[in-house]
C-alpha cells in the first residue's frame, strides 16, 4: 500500500516581478524546477531520488515537506491531504514526515547542545513535559552514540557523529516517512556505511519508509528498493532498483551508471561517455529535455516531449527511443 | 564564532594576556564601570559643595586635579562625571541594541512587506545629519539627560537594526533553520532561539564600540549648552567651565578631557579585541 | 623514467593549537615520478590536504616543520626564502582547488587573470592573451578566444573548474597539484574532468599529484598511489598493486568499503569500525592498530617497519612478512 501518493506535481519559482518582466519584456517570469512529477512510495519501503545538480530533487523533497509551496499537483499522505488547508501542512503532517539535510554539522543549529537538538522535536509539538532527559538519551542510543554527547555542540563531532545527531532528531517523533537529502554527502567512505547501516537497521525496527535523494549511483544500488530518475525537473525513469541497474531504458540513465567511476584500475574507461552540460533551466530545451546531450537523439525528440511509457511491472520511462 | 560556552571567559584570559591593547582597553573599561557603580563613596570631597576660599588651586596632594572657580574638588567631579558618562552611554546604547535587534530580526525574517517598510524607516532616519538632528530635537524637548539619550537611541537604533537584519538573511537560508521549520516550529521559537543566539554576538562587539562615541555626545552637546544642565558635573560642563577660565587654570580643561580619551580608548581597543577574538571574520566589516 | 619531480623525505609537522600540539604529519616519504600521476587517498584527517599545502608552502601560520625535505628542481623546498618560493608557485608549480571559485577573483575577466598569473613571462600582452586562449581551449572551452572577457560567475561549476585547470596549465608547471578537483562535481562532469585531466597530461607531459578520498576517481586516473591514514604514509606502489593486492590492513577495509565496489546489492555494508587516532598523543606503536581487525600484540608495542612488497610497492605493517619479494 502507498504511503505517499503524488501526482502531477509542479514547482516553479519566479525569477522576477509582474514589473520587471513586463519591462525586460519577459515571456515566462519562473522557472519550472519541477515538472509533472508523479510517483509513489509503498509504506516501508525505500525510494531513491537521483539526479544531478539542478534536476530539481531537492526542491521535489521541499515541497513534499511544505518547506517550498506547489503551484499545482496533489500529494496524498497516507489517505489524506495534508495540504487541503493551504500552503502550511498540519502539525501532524510535520510530526509525520521529517527531513534529513544534506551538511550533517550545518544542518544543527551552532549554538545549542545535543541534548537540546535531540529534544527539539518534542518540545515544538508540545510533548517536552515528557521525561526530556531520558528520551534524549534512549535516541542516542538508538542511533548508537553514548549518551555523555548530550552536551556537546555540534561543531565538537565528526561529521558521522553529527549525521547520528540528525537521525536521532528525524526519528525522534516517530514518524511514518523520512525525507533524507544526501545522506552521505561529505562523510568519509568507512562512514558512510555506518550511516546507511542505520538507517536500514532503523528502517527494518521501526517499520520506516525513506525517500534518499543522493547522486551517488552505488549507495542508491545498495539502499533502495525502487529508483526515480529527474533531468530537468522531470522524472525521466523509474523502476525498481535491481532492474535500472540491470537493464536502464534511458539514455540518461545509462550514462549517469557508466559515469561512475570505475574503482578497478584495470577496467578503466576509455572517454567520458556524456558530453556537455545540464542545459540552464532558463533556457529549457523544447522537446524532450535531454535531446542536446543524447546520442540517440531524433527529430521527433527535438519537437514532442516524451510521455511517460511503461515497461514492465512498476517501471517507466519517458523516452521516445528507449534502450530496450 | 566560537560559542560561548564553559571555559569562555577563562579562554579569553588566556588570550587577552597576547594581546596588550586589548588588556589596556579592559583594563580602562573595568576602571571607568568601577568609578561609575561606585562614585559616591570612592570620590574625596563632594562634587558640590562649593568652596570658594580654595578656588583655582592647582593639582596637589589634597585635590589631585586641582580646584575650579568655585572651589569644587575637580578630581572628585571627574568621578562623579563617569557617573553620567557610564550611565548615558550604557543605557542608551542598550536600549537601542535591544530595540534594533527586534526591528532587525522582524525585518530579516518576517514577511517582504514589512521589511520594505522597516528599511524604508531605516534610512529616512539614516539619512538626516546626525548633529542637525540632534540640535533640533534639542530645541524643541529642551536640554536635558533624557533628550539626550533619545536622540542617541534614535540614530542610532536603525544602524543596529540593519546589522540584525542582515546577519538575519544570511542566517535565514541555512539549512539548520530549514531544518528547524521543516519540524514545524513556530516563527516566534526560530527568532528567539536559533536566530537570536547567533546574530547577537557581533552586534555586541559593534554596540560596545559605539559607547564613547555617545560619551562623546553627550560631552560635546552639554559642552554646547544644550545637554546635561549644570550643576551636574559631566565631563562636557567640566571641559566648558575649564574652557572660559582656560588662562587661570589650564587643568581644568585637562582633567576633563582625559577620561573621555581614556573611555574612548579603552572602548574601542576591548571592542577590537574581542572582534578579533571571538570573530575574525568580522575583521573585514567592522 | 627519469627521475623524481617531487621527492618528500621524512617530512614531519605538526600544528600548535590552544589544546597542544597536533603531529599532523609524520615522516612522509613520497615521491612523484617525472610524467606520472600520484595519487594520495586518504579519509578526513588523514592529512593530505595538509601534505599539498606543504609542498606549496602555504600552511597556515600555526604550522611548524619539524623533520624532512620536499626536493623538488634539485633544492629543497623547505630551503627557499619566500620571495623564491613565490617565483615557484603558479609558474613549476600550480594547484588547482576543490572549489573553483576560491581560486577565481570574481570581478576579474578570466582573461585578465590568465594574463596576470604570466606576469613574470616576457611575452607582449598579445602574446600572453593568446596563450591565455590556447590554454582554454585546450581544456575543453569552446570557442575560447570570446570566453576571455566573461567573469567567472558566469560560467558552470564545471567549466569553471576547466579554466581553473586550464590556469594551472598556462605556465606549463612541472608539477600539478589537484586537490579534491572533482570532489564538488555531478558524476557526468567528474568523469569529464578526469578524462581532461588524463588527456592534458600527455599533452604537457606533466607530472600530477592527484589528492582524493574517492577510491573510484584514483582508480581511473593514477599510475601510482600514495595512502595516508592519521598523518602516515601506511601503503604506496602502483595502482594496479594497489587495489588487487593490499598489503596493508588498512588499505584493504578503505577498499572493501566502497559500495561501488561491492557488487551484490546488500543492505550491511562493511564498515571500519572506530575512530580516527587523535594526533595530540600518538601512541608507540601502529597508528592504525586500534582499529585493525588482524592485530597481534606486537602492532601496540611497536612501530611497524616499512615493508618492502616487491616492485615498488610498500606496506607499513608487522603482518607483511618480511622479504616478500
Amino acid at each position: 500500500m502507498s504511503l505517499l501518493e503524488i501526482r502531477d506535481l509542479n514547482v516553479r519559482y519566479a525569477i522576477a516581478g509582474r514589473v520587471k518582466a513586463a519591462v525586460a519584456g519577459l515571456a515566462n517570469r519562473y522557472i519550472d524546477a519541477v515538472i509533472d512529477v508523479s510517483f509513489e512510495v509503498a509504506a516501508g519501503s525505500t525510494l531513491a531520488m537521483v539526479g544531478e545538480s539542478g534536476s530539481g530533487k531537492s526542491t521535489l523533497a521541499r515541497a513534499i515537506v511544505g518547506l517550498t509551496p506547489f503551484a499545482s499537483g496533489s500529494i496524498v499522505f497516507d489517505g489524506s491531504n495534508p495540504f487541503a488547508t493551504g500552503p502550511h501542512p498540519s502539525r501532524a503532517y510535520h510530526r509525520d514526515v521529517a527531513m534529513m539535510f544534506q551538511d550533517p554539522v550545518s544542518s544543527l543549529s551552532p549554538r545549542r547542545t545535543v541534548e537540546a537538538l535531540v529534544g527539539e522535536p518534542f518540545v515544538i509539538h508540545g510533548l517536552g513535559n515528557r521525561n526530556l532527559g531520558a528520551e534524549v538519551r534512549r535516541l542516542l542510543a538508538l542511533v548508537g552514540l553514548p549518551a555523555d554527547f548530550a552536551g556537546r555542540y555540534p561543531h565538537q563531532l565528526s561529521g558521522g557523529q553529527a549525521r547520528r545527531v540528525g537521525v536521532a532528531r528525524a526519528i525522534a517523533l516517530n514518524p511514518k516517512l523520512i525525507i533524507a537529502d544526501e545522506p552521505t554527502a561529505g562523510l568519509d567512505v568507512s562512514v558512510q556505511g555506518e550511516i546507511l547501516n542505520l538507517l536500514a537497521r532503523l528502517q527494518a525496527e521501526l517499520g520506516l519508509t525513506y525517500i534518499v535523494i543522493t547522486h551517488n549511483l552505488a549507495v542508491v544500488r545498495h539502499a533502495s528498493d525502487r529508483t526515480a530518475i529527474m533531468y530537468m525537473g522531470r522524472i525521466v525513469e523509474a523502476g525498481p532498483t535491481a532492474e535500472i541497474f540491470a537493464a536502464a531504458l534511458h539514455p540518461y540513465t545509462a550514462a549517469l551508471i557508466a559515469a561512475q567511476p570505475n574503482p578497478d584500475p584495470a577496467h578503466r574507461r576509455s572517454g567520458p561517455v556524456l558530453t556537455g552540460e545540464v542545459t540552464s533551466l532558463r533556457n529549457r530545451p523544447r522537446g524532450c529535455e535531454f535531446h542536446p546531450r543524447c546520442a540517440r537523439a531524433a527529430d521527433d525528440c527535438r519537437e514532442l516531449v516524451p510521455a511517460a511509457i511503461g515497461r514492465g511491472p512498476g517501471h517507466t520511462v519517458r523516452c521516445h527511443h528507449p534502450l530496450a | 564564532m566560537a560559542p560561548v560556552g564553559p571555559g569562555f571567559f577563562a579562554r579569553m584570559a588566556r588570550r587577552l594576556r597576547g594581546d596588550p591593547l586589548g588588556a589596556l582597553g579592559l583594563v580602562l573599561v573595568l576602571l571607568l564601570v568601577f568609578c561609575g557603580l561606585f562614585a559616591p563613596w570612592i570620590t574625596p570631597f563632594d562634587p558640590f559643595k562649593l568652596n570658594v576660599p580654595d578656588k583655582f588651586q592647582a593639582p596637589n596632594l589634597v585635590h589631585l586635579f586641582g580646584t575650579d572657580n568655585l572651589g569644587r574638588d575637580i578630581f572628585s567631579r571627574v568621578i562623579a562625571g563617569s557617573r553620567i558618562a557610564l550611565w548615558v552611554g550604557v543605557s542608551t546604547i542598550a536600549t537601542a541594541l535591544a530595540i534594533g535587534l527586534v526591528l532587525g530580526l522582524v525585518a530579516g525574517y518576517g514577511p517582504r512587506w514589512l521589511d520594505n517598510l522597516l528599511l524604508l524607516l531605516f534610512d529616512s532616519i539614516y539619512s538626516f545629519p546626525t548633529v542637525i538632528l540632534g540640535l533640533t530635537v534639542v530645541t524643541l524637548l529642551g536640554a536635558s539627560v533624557a533628550t539626550l539619550m533619545f536622540v542617541v537611541i534614535v540614530i542610532q537604533t536603525p544602524a543596529y537594526a540593519r546589522l540584525t537584519r542582515t546577519a538575519t538573511l544570511s542566517i535565514k537560508s541555512s539549512e539548520y533553520i530549514q531544518a528547524i521549520e521543516s519540524l514545524g516550529a513556530s516563527k516566534l521559537r526560530i527568532i528567539l532561539i536559533h536566530l537570536l543566539p547567533n546574530v547577537v554576538g557581533p552586534l555586541l562587539i559593534v554596540a560596545s564600540m559605539d559607547i564613547p562615541s555617545v560619551v562623546s555626545l553627550e560631552a560635546g552637546l552639554t559642552y554646547l549648552g544644550m545637554g546635561i544642565p549644570p550643576p551636574a558635573p559631566s565631563w562636557g560642563r567640566i571641559l566648558q567651565e575649564g574652557y572660559s577660565v582656560i588662562q587661570v587654570a589650564w587643568w581644568i580643561v585637562v582633567a576633563g578631557g582625559i577620561p573621555l580619551i581614556l573611555t574612548t580608548l579603552g572602548f574601542t581597543f576591548l571592542g577590537e579585541s574581542l572582534r578579533d577574538n571571538l570573530d575574525p571574520k568580522l575583521r573585514r566589516i567592522l | 623514467m627519469n627521475g623524481k619531480v617531487l621527492d618528500i623525505r621524512d617530512l614531519s609537522l605538526r600544528f600548535a593549537t590552544s589544546a597542544g600540539p597536533v603531529h599532523a604529519l609524520r615522516n612522509i616519504t613520497m615521491a612523484v615520478p617525472s610524467g606520472e600521476i600520484v595519487g594520495v587517498v586518504g579519509e578526513s584527517g588523514s592529512g593530505k590536504s595538509t601534505l599539498a599545502l606543504a609542498v606549496m608552502r602555504l600552511l597556515p601560520g600555526n604550522a611548524t616543520v619539524t623533520s624532512g625535505a620536499i626536493g623538488f628542481g634539485g633544492g629543497d623546498l623547505l630551503t627557499l626564502d619566500e620571495e623564491a618560493m613565490r617565483a615557484l608557485r603558479g609558474n613549476r608549480i600550480a594547484m588547482v582547488f576543490q572549489d573553483p571559485m576560491t581560486s577565481l577573483n570574481p570581478v576579474r575577466s578570466i582573461g585578465q587573470q590568465m594574463v596576470d598569473i604570466q606576469h613574470r613571462g616576457r611575452a607582449s600582452p598579445a602574446e600572453k592573451r593568446r596563450k591565455a586562449a590556447a590554454a582554454l581551449k585546450r581544456v575543453g572551452m569552446p570557442d575560447a578566444e570570446s570566453q576571455l572577457d566573461r567573469h567567472p560567475f558566469q560560467f558552470s561549476g564545471g567549466m569553471r573548474q576547466r579554466i581553473a585547470i586550464a590556469m594551472a596549465l598556462v605556465q606549463r608547471p612541472e608539477l600539478l597539484i589537484a586537490d579534491e578537483v572533482t570532489t564538488a562535481l555531478d558524476v557526468t562532469l567528474e568523469a569529464q574532468i578526469i578524462h581532461l585531466l588524463r588527456e592534458l597530461r600527455a599533452d604537457i607531459d606533466g607530472s600530477i599529484l592527484f589528492i582524493s578520498h574517492n577510491l573510484g576517481a584514483i582508480a581511473e586516473i593514477c599510475d601510482r598511489v600514495v595512502v595516508l591514514y592519521a598523518g602516515e604514509v601506511v601503503e604506496h606502489g602502483p595502482i594496479a598493486e594497489i587495489f588487487s593486492h593490499p598489503q596493508h590492513p588498512y588499505t584493504r577495509a578503505l577498499i572493501a568499503c566502497d559500495p561501488a565496489r561491492i557488487s551484490t546489492a546488500t543492505r550491511e555494508l562493511p564498515v571500519i569500525p572506530g575512530d580516527v587516532p587523535n594526533l595530540r598523543h600518538v601512541a608507540d606503536g601502529c597508528i592504525f592498530q586500534p582499529r585493525c581487525s588482524v592485530a597481534i600484540a606486537k602492532c601496540a608495542a611497536e612501530r611497524p617497519p616499512d615493508r618492502d612488497c616487491g616492485a615498488g610497492h610498500v606496506a607499513r605493517c608487522h603482518l607483511v612478512p618480511e622479504g616478500l619479494p
